[in-house]
């Protein structure tokens, strides 16, 4: 266990080294170079200044490898830079938006899977019954309908036929003239939606994803000898079958933490959702090399983490692998 | 008196819309604490027969008989409650692939522990380990928390037996447990199940679920004997210090030779010669059974898949007429093409075989 768990963590490492210095080369080749961006976009800092800036911060006249080094070194100080945009540090603007993608991608995956589970299950043990075909439907709806045309939909029928919740932003307007508990309301109002929305294609997957794989442990031969020993069949589920069923289900949950905190882009437009996505987007957008380089990092990162945790976890639930090399 | 019953048995499984017929017109009946080997090719039904006597067969399947009876019980005709009292219960399960047979995640020492728990009234951490000295398993006190993986072939087909004997069953129902181990292991797995049924004494079934054990020798009004010799006595006087019975499915009839008391051949889901195990074996009477001595390794007891006869046993998807081996029959005639025999007494009249070399038609 100790040894894969270093393997791991160097593995990581070197990945995220690997991905920093992919973003890194393909700033620098995009079309119009790093300068297109910095000409014309800020009225408080002018471009001749933001050039010096430029040069000085970069080092654009040394081999990209140098620049690159240099890049790494402030990045052990968690300097990340300002943006080119609005000259404000790169990781005040992140930890501004953040939270908020956090905030709506933790409930919506807890959302997903507590309730994708259980339907998978009922789907397998009830197989080819309505049961079964209902979450199909669910499944079959979930995979073929748009994302933003449902958001769309359920934001007409919502936010304008029946009004009953807010359509854009994660607060209102008076946000800053609510008390401490109706601005939370205020705040889980105004999540209903993007929450559910997300959650959807999610959900349909997953439970896909339980049911198919229970109908796979329940054939396997030490699910026919736990029947032999007598045991009730509600036993036989839910003790023997669905521990190795819901093996595959924690690899998933660690590689979906990488979703909590890229969100999607289009999803936060039509939400006018202030989180990463968008910041990222229009960081590109906008050659914003900083904010780019400091989005991609920290997406890298915790994409890595989750992943490291992912594998943790999987060692952890499955003795195979938790007493790997340990024979008697 | 018989503790298994078998008539007119029928499987078949459902592929699509088809209905493929596994297991045949078997019947055949076993006494308490009788050995019955049965030998057969791959595919013949064996295993198919083995998981039909506690309806243990995937949904695919369906299942008809005449007559199945356990030990005065008709088995179809139980609630599902004492379906699951009866498994494990009074019948031990040991499967062929002791490698596929144990939950990966599950400890072996819980997953022994849980038939106590479930048959025995409760968890019991010295019995399993008690169990485990009782199938020779090396270091048994260590070996409660070790998971499957952790564990040789032959160790795990021993943690499955001590599964299968843990609250002492009357009969054992073992499908090739050594098919695949190793040709040494094989042998002691064998001799070690030889020991088992001497040893294992059956008793008188264990009120099932969590229910308190009666005290020896005191009245037991509340679990009335299973065995319906009379309400109201003690305990102690149903213990039956009786061998356990066993079912014994190999391909391997030369594993059969030292162990079983009776032996029946299975050919294409039916029995085609059943009778005193050295008999049949010394003068088999089934031309299937002739051929399927005959291509016997000369070393009994290696467990290679050898081509038992030449050709191949039919599909039983598409039987053919008659006779199902009679396409392989060195001494097939007319009548063979025509009518299917019958399991009729033969020679001594101790084996029955169904071939119409015995025949007494016009
Ligand atoms: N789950 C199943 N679904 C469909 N057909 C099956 C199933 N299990 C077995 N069969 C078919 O039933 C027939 C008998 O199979 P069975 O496993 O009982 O034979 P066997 O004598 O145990 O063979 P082996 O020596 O290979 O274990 C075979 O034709 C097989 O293809
Ligand atoms: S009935 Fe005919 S074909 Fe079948 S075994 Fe006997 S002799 Fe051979
Ligand atoms: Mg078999």
């Amino acid at each position: 266990m100790g040894a894969f768990l270093f393997r791991r963590f160097a593995l990581t490492l070197v990945t995220l080294l690997g991905i920093t210095l992919m973003t890194f080369l393909v700033m620098r080749i995009a079309p119009g170079g790093l300068t297109a961006g910095t000409t014309d976009l800020s009225a408080r800092v002018s471009a001749h200044e933001q050039r010096k800036k430029f040069a000085a911060l970069y080092d654009l006249d040394k081999p990209w490898y140098v620049q690159y080094g240099r890049w790494l070194k402030r990045l052990s100080r968690l300097d990340f830079g300002r943006s080119f945009k609005d000259d404000r540090p790169v990781l005040e603007k992140i930890s501004e938006r953040l939270p908020n993608t956090l905030l709506l991608n933790v409930l919506s995956l807890g959302l997903v899977f507590f309730v994708a589970v259980p339907l998978g299950i009922l789907a397998a043990v009830k197989q080819n019954t309505v049961w079964d075909r209902a979450v199909s439907a669910l499944v079959f709806i979930g995979f073929s309908a748009p994302t933003f045309w449902l958001a769309l939909m359920l934001m007409m029928l919502f936010g304008v036929t029946l009004g009953w919740l807010p359509l854009s932003g994660l607060h209102a307007l008076n946000a800053d003239e609510l008390s401490a508990t109706s601005s939370v309301l205020d705040m889980a109002r105004h999540l209903v939606l993007p929450v559910l929305i997300s959650a959807f294609a999610g959900l349909a997957g997953l439970s896909r994803f339980v049911r198919n794989g229970l109908l796979e442990v329940v054939r396997q031969d030490y699910v026919r000898t736990a029947r032999a020993k007598g045991l009730p069949e509600s036993r036989v589920i839910f003790r023997h079958a669905l521990r190795n069923a819901l093996i595959p289900v924690v690899t998933l949950l660690g590689l979906s933490l990488p979703d909590l905190i890229g969100g999607g882009f289009i999803f936060e437009t039509i939400f006018a959702f202030p989180g990463m996505g968008r910041l990222g987007f229009d960081a590109v957008m906008a050659r914003d090399f900083p904010v780019v380089m400091g989005v991609g990092t920290i997406a890298a990162f915790l994409t890595l983490a989750g992943n490291l945790l992912a594998d943790v976890t999987y060692a952890l639930v499955d003795p195979r692998i938790r007493l790997a090399g340990k024979h008697r | 008196m018989s503790l298994l019953t078998v008539e007119d048995l029928f499987v078949e499984y459902r592929h699509g819309a088809r209905r493929v017929p596994a297991v045949r017109h078997v019947s055949f009946s076993l006494k308490e604490g009788e050995c019955l080997g049965v030998a057969g090719e791959s595919g013949s039904g064996k295993s198919t027969l083995a998981l039909a006597l506690l309806k243990l067969l995937p949904d695919s399947a369906s299942l008809s008989a005449q007559r199945l009876d356990f030990d005065g019980r008709s088995v179809l005709d139980l609630a599902p409650r004492e379906l699951r009292a009866l498994r494990g219960g009074e019948v031990g399960f040991v499967f062929q692939d002791p490698f596929s047979a144990l939950n990966p995640v599950l400890t072996v020492g819980d997953q022994v522990d849980e038939v106590l728990e479930w048959h025995r009234g409760g968890r019991n951490r010295q019995r399993v380990l008690d169990l485990f000295a009782q199938v020779r398993l090396p270091d048994p006190g260590d070996l409660y928390g070790a998971y499957p993986h952790q564990l040789s072939g032959g160790q795990r087909q021993r943690v499955c037996l001590a599964m299968a004997i843990a609250s002492n069953p009357k009969l054992l129902i073992a499908d090739e447990p050594t098919t695949a181990l190793d040709v040494t292991v094989q042998r002691e797995i064998l001799n070690l199940l030889d020991d088992l049924r001497r040893d294992v004494k059956t008793q008188v079934p264990h009120p099932p679920l969590r229910g308190t054990f009666p005290q020896e020798g005191k009245e037991n009004k509340e679990f009335p004997s299973p065995l319906g010799r009379g309400q109201g006595e003690g305990l102690a006087q149903f213990r039956r210090n009786m061998k356990m019975a066993l079912i014994l499915v190999t391909h391997n009839v030369g594993l059969l030779s030292e162990r079983s008391d009776r032996l029946a051949v299975m050919y294409a889901g039916e029995i085609v010669e059943i009778g005193p195990t050295a008999t049949v074996l010394s003068r088999p009477a089934h031309p299937y059974t002739q051929g399927l001595l005959k291509s016997l390794p000369r070393l009994s007891g290696t467990d290679r898949r050898l081509p038992a006869l030449p050709g191949q046993p039919p599909d039983p998807k598409e039987l053919p007429s008659g006779c199902p081996f009679r396409v392989r029959c060195p001494s097939s005639f007319e009548r063979c093409v025509v009518h299917s025999p019958a399991l009729r007494p033969v020679l001594d009249g101790t084996v029955q075989a169904a071939c119409h070399l015995f025949g007494d038609f016009p």
